[in-house]
């Protein structure tokens, strides 16, 4: 498919999330050919194409845990990576991590405190309460199951302040009623103007978001809007019929 | 709805990075106390007291052992006058692989939720990472202090006329120990922490070891770059020397630099490294060599070649099982193969050296041929890693196996080559080509059999391995573990004993030629038997659990 721009907001002096000519090479493999886009401050958008397509890469990226190849990323005007980036970003990573030795209560306790809040214990609550894991709040997080480890990774990426919000496949492992506690923190998180940027596969929060951003084998295949847009056909990958001649050594 | 914290519009986190920093202090405070309390204080102690009394005292003790004669005269001036050089030369090794280690990401592994949450906040990066790098300095230093005094107090009993004690020896042993393993973090940590590129360490480590190389082998009066290390390990001569004093100096300067610059290191190298170092920290506690190899690989990201260096001929694909190990070994990368190589010529060197009266120097050739042969053993290693295809194969396992072992003995040819020539590089004579070949084949190939027993014995039991052990008794089943990972390195230094055998016929000058070949058969004769073992190994196994099973019903019946 080619590469198209339908009804996409043109960006402002200082976008939530700048991708400037963004690549990565592992080794000599391309994961991601070099991509451009602009997230305005507020945007809501779903990051979208098939398993290896290069979603995790390019959020990794944008979150800073990555290095690009080429390109830069900025986050509100901000270098990624910088302390005025990180202080901005929120990142909620396909594959929760926890410490061993803390409970979830005392994770939200650390992460809030990393960056900057110090009234942080009627949030907690509220925040475990709304995913269900209030009582579940003196438990070690690293013995959850993978749900409960995703809600409580849901929890500490909103319990500290942001102004972008990055999160990779995050409704993976979430039941019905996580799934929709989430869907409301991303919901509420734009409407108090916060940008969201989600890689993932869910219709139920595609069909929610103003833009969309595809990728195909590493490549920007779209970048638009929803309207009469077929997901499924983005998330599909190309088949080479007929590329092969049968030939190995 | 939950009342969200939110700075929207507020990108300064100037008021945010003082209370991040106190969270980060507090809470490792708090961290720290929880481990202490959680600690069994007289269990630690035990442990150190045994650890520090076993320990020391086996060294102490095998070092009495090695009965070696004492250096005199000519040869006792030969390494004085060649052990800056010489030590130089390890140190340099050490900086070269240190290099190698901070271009790859090394030599710093934080916990993951530490990247995720403690990296990714608006938090200084050099307050989170100085602490670590400390430690890992500070860790290195210890270790390269124990290595560096157990090498020194063995160098001394055979210096019996130097008028310093042992302890004396020892103190200027670790010291210089500790700075050439303190010389690999730093090297690491100053790479890493500039962001320098592969090619360019290389060529960085490069000139150093070829330097380091050029006046310890060449006819120069140029000092090299790591002497004053060997120098201070060689105090017991003539005291402390001012210009080492300075070389410890600047190393401890250097380390100051690369602790400041521990802030720069790469977000991506640190979150690669901080799973992979914990799943082999595990590993090595269960022994697993084989985990702690592929996860080592993972670390140095280093991946088979996808284009094999050549197209292995249908005549030697006739065997689909020869066919596969070629086909492997053709896809090895070529730092894999330079690392093979260079492990060889230390092992050769080690080889030389115990011929020349260090007999202990063995266990360094044997243990190196063993990591050789790691690598050379990956097709074999590859079919016990997926035992399900393996075991759906319609060819009995034990045969499958054996005949994975052809591939490996037959590739360490050019490195058997390699040792050789570095043997006569040390010791130009005609006679070091066919001795050479004696001690050199038995060794290489002892080098495959203890990592093929490594291999092999991370098969599945062919009864199921819940009953494994039950003939042992609880206090004998610790010591089983220790012997059971011993046993392959074991192996492959007794594939280097016919170096023994021909150091001693050369001292007593009788039938050298004889000794040296006795001892080199008596040695294949052992590789055979585990040739053997590999192909019989589920049919021993089968015998000994319905041995173990008769035993223990006929004790149930008689009482």
């Amino acid at each position: 498919m080619a590469r198209s721009r339908r009804n996409v907001p043109q960006p402002k002096e200082h976008s939530a999330l700048s991708i400037d000519n963004v690549s990565k090479l592992y080794g000599t493999a391309p994961a991601l050919d070099p991509i451009s886009f602009d997230i305005n401050t507020g945007d809501r958008v779903a990051l979208i194409g098939h398993n290896g397509s290069g979603k995790t890469t390019l959020i990794r990226i944008a979150a800073g845990l990555l290095d690009s190849s080429t390109g830069s990323v900025s986050i509100g005007g901000a270098v990624s990576g910088s302390l005025s980036a990180r202080a901005a970003l929120s990142f909620i990573a396909d594959q929760p991590t926890f410490y061993d030795d803390l409970s979830l209560w005392e994770h939200m306790e650390y992460v809030a405190r990393l960056h900057g809040v110090e009234e942080w214990e009627q949030t907690a609550a509220d925040l475990l309460g709304h995913l269900g894991l209030y009582d579940r709040a003196d438990d070690m997080p690293n013995r959850f199951s993978r749900g409960l480890k995703q809600k409580s990774a849901i929890a500490l990426g909103f319990i500290r302040p942001f102004d972008l919000l990055l999160v990779d496949e995050p409704f993976v492992g979430l039941d019905a009623a996580g799934k929709e506690a989430l869907l409301e923190l991303l919901a509420d998180a734009t409407a108090h103007g916060s940008t969201v940027v989600v890689a993932t596969h869910e219709l139920s929060f595609v069909h929610t978001v103003g833009r969309i951003i595809a990728l195909r084998d590493g490549r920007l295949v779209y970048d638009g809007g929803t309207d009469d847009i077929n997901v499924d056909g983005l998330v599909r990958t190309e088949d080479p019929a007929g590329e092969h001649d049968g030939e190995r050594h | 709805m939950v009342a969200l914290p939110r700075i929207s519009g507020r990108l300064e986190p100037v008021s945010s990075q003082a209370l991040g920093i106190d969270a980060l202090h507090a809470m490792r405070t708090e961290r720290r106390k929880h481990r202490v309390a959680d600690m069994d204080w007289f269990e630690a102690l035990y442990r150190v007291y045994i650890s520090a009394f076993l320990g020391g005292g086996a060294i102490l003790f095998l070092s009495g052992l090695s009965g070696d004669k004492p250096l005199l005269g000519s040869d006792l001036q030969n390494v004085i006058a060649n052990t800056p050089h010489a030590v130089g030369l390890v140190a340099s090794i050490v900086v070269f692989l240190g290099l190698r280690s901070g271009a790859n990401g090394g030599p710093i592994a934080v916990e993951e939720p530490e990247v995720r949450h403690v990296l990714l906040a608006p938090v200084p990066h050099s307050a989170v990472l100085r602490h670590p790098a400390i430690q890992r300095l500070r860790t290195f230093a210890f270790m390269g202090a124990i290595a560096g005094a157990s090498a020194n107090q063995l160098l001394s009993r055979r210096v019996q006329a130097s008028g310093t004690s042992l302890v004396v020896w020892a103190l200027w042993g670790a010291i210089a120990g500790a700075l050439m393993a303190m010389l690999f973090v730093i090297a690491a940590l100053l790479i890493h922490g500039l962001g320098i590129s592969r090619w360019l360490t290389t060529a960085i480590g490069t000139t150093l070891v070829g330097w380091q190389v050029a006046v310890t082998f060449g006819d120069t009066n140029i000092a090299g770059p790591f002497d004053f290390i060997g120098s201070i390990s060689r105090w017991w001569l003539n005291g402390v020397q001012l210009q080492d004093i300075i070389g410890i100096v600047v190393v401890l300067v250097f380390a100051a630099v690369a602790v400041y610059l521990a802030g720069n290191l790469s977000l991506e190298a640190l979150s690669r490294r901080s799973s992979l170092v914990s799943q082999m920290k595990f590993a090595v506690t269960l022994q697993d060599i084989r985990t702690v190899v592929l996860l080592r690989r993972q670390l140095s990201q280093e991946h088979m070649r996808v284009k094999p260096w050549v197209k292995v001929p249908r005549i030697f694909r006739r065997d689909i099982i020869v066919g596969r190990g070629l086909r492997s070994l053709m896809h090895f990368p070529l730092r894999r193969v330079v690392r093979m190589e260079l492990l060889t010529i230390t092992a050769a060197a080690a080889l030389v050296t115990a011929f020349r009266g260090t007999s202990p120097a063995i266990v360094v050739a044997g243990v190196l041929l063993f990591i050789v042969g790691l690598d050379a053993v990956e097709p074999l290693s590859q079919e016990v890693d997926q035992p399900d295809r393996t075991d759906s194969l319609p060819i009995e396992r034990g045969l499958l196996m054996t005949k994975h072992l052809i591939v490996p003995a037959i590739a360490m040819t050019p490195f058997l080559l390699t040792g050789v020539l570095t043997a006569f590089v040390l010791e130009p004579q005609a006679s070091t080509i066919a001795y050479g070949f004696l001690v050199g084949i038995p060794a290489v190939l002892a080098g495959v059999a203890g990592a093929s027993i490594n291999a092999v014995k991370g098969a599945p039991d062919p009864v199921g391995g819940a009953n494994q052990g039950l003939a042992l008794p609880p206090e004998m089943s610790g010591m089983g573990t220790v012997i059971r990972s011993a046993f392959p390195p074991a192996i492959s230094i007794i594939g280097c004993l016919p170096v023994i055998a021909l150091q001693h016929s050369v001292e007593n000058g009788s039938l050298i030629f004889t000794n040296t070949l006795r001892a080199s058969l008596g040695v294949l004769l052992v590789l055979g038997l585990v040739a053997g073992w590999v192909r019989q190994r589920d049919a021993i196994l089968i015998w000994f659990r319905n041995a173990q099973k008769t035993a223990q019903t006929s004790k149930a019946e008689g009482n």
